[in-house]
């Protein structure tokens, strides 16, 4: 498939997913907010867990529903949208790589890896998926680096990139510290930190709202430049 | 303040974990907006108010963690 067609498909997959997320996120926060309304307009619901016995009633729901939408929700919601950018990122990445590894010409790898290698086409995945994996554990901005310098694209502004590395450090916090801020999210959001030393991020509806925002106006900015380098 | 659908006080809720919240019929929210902006009370309100059965639509306003919700209750209870 040539490279612009597997870029316009793969931004239109990360869009379709984020869409998806906001729509599921949208219509969850509905559905518990109904349900908040119902109980307090007097309906009565009973719940019995079969596996444990639990019996969950209406005011029990209702008063859980405030922390599922603006804790779990939208925390859960925000982190997937970080996963698909990075998705998109990557993938990109290894596309282009794989269509251009005149780049990769100083990689090294073992001559053991040649020889077992079925055709050069493999050789080429493995050394751009190394490279590709090895970046992705750096920081956005040195993503946006390094794709400026083998793909140059005039995308995205440095204000974006330093909002995809402040969601990005927003993501770390919520995957591998309860949400509390740690030195390395003030060292990884930067100017654009929204929070201080042990503070405990939230993910409030407009920011939700604009992180989706703007991880789809960068994967649409990327693909677009990409596609036009290509054709 | 009193909530127009029920006549009752408008209640700041604290259940569950994400922060105290306020539930104010629609029609109310502009003038609950302006209370919590005089008094520079952060907050962000749902993208959707939502009507049952044809009532007054109901907005959510979030006051996020770690918000004094007897202050704000109090703030409520004070205002015309």
């Amino acid at each position: 498939m040539p490279l612009a067609q597997q870029i316009g498909e793969l931004r239109d997959r990360v869009l379709g997913e984020l869409q998806e997320i906001h729509d599921y996120y949208h219509d969850t926060t509905i559905a518990w907010r109904v349900l908040q309304q119902s109980v307090a307009n007097g309906r009565s619901i009973n719940a019995e867990n079969e596996v444990t016995g639990t019996v969950t009633t209406g005011s029990d729901l209702a008063a859980r529903a405030q922390g599922y939408v603006a804790g779990y929700l939208a925390e859960a919601t925000f982190v997937q949208f970080v996963a698909s950018f990075e998705i998109f990122f990557v993938e990109l990445l290894q596309a282009w790589l794989t269509a251009y590894p005149r780049s990769l010409a100083q990689a090294e790898l073992k001559f053991e890896s040649v020889l077992d290698a079925p055709d050069k086409e493999s050789v080429v995945r493995d050394v751009v998926r190394r490279e590709v994996d090895k970046l992705a554990y750096k920081r956005p901005k040195e993503w946006f680096d390094y794709l400026a310098v083998v793909v140059k694209l005039r995308c995205p502004a440095p204000d974006e990139i330093a909002r995809v590395a402040e969601a990005k450090a927003s993501r770390d916090l919520l995957i591998h510290n309860r949400g509390v801020v740690t030195r390395a999210y003030i060292l990884k959001a930067g100017d654009v930190a929204r929070y201080t030393l042990n503070q405990r991020v939230e993910v409030s509806t407009p920011y939700h709202r604009a992180t989706w925002e703007l991880l789809r106006k960068v994967v649409s900015d990327l693909a677009t430049a990409a596609i036009a380098k290509c054709t | 303040m009193i909530d127009a659908k029920t006549n009752k006080p408008l209640h700041v809720s604290t259940d569950g974990t994400a922060g105290p919240y306020i539930m104010v019929p629609r029609s109310q929210l502009e003038e609950l907006k302006q209370l919590l902006n005089n008094h520079s009370v952060p907050y962000w309100v749902d993208e959707d108010a939502i009507s049952l059965d044809g009532a007054p639509a109901i907005a959510v306003v979030n006051l996020g963690r770690g918000t004094d919700a007897d202050a704000i209750q109090g703030i409520l209870d004070t205002a015309d």
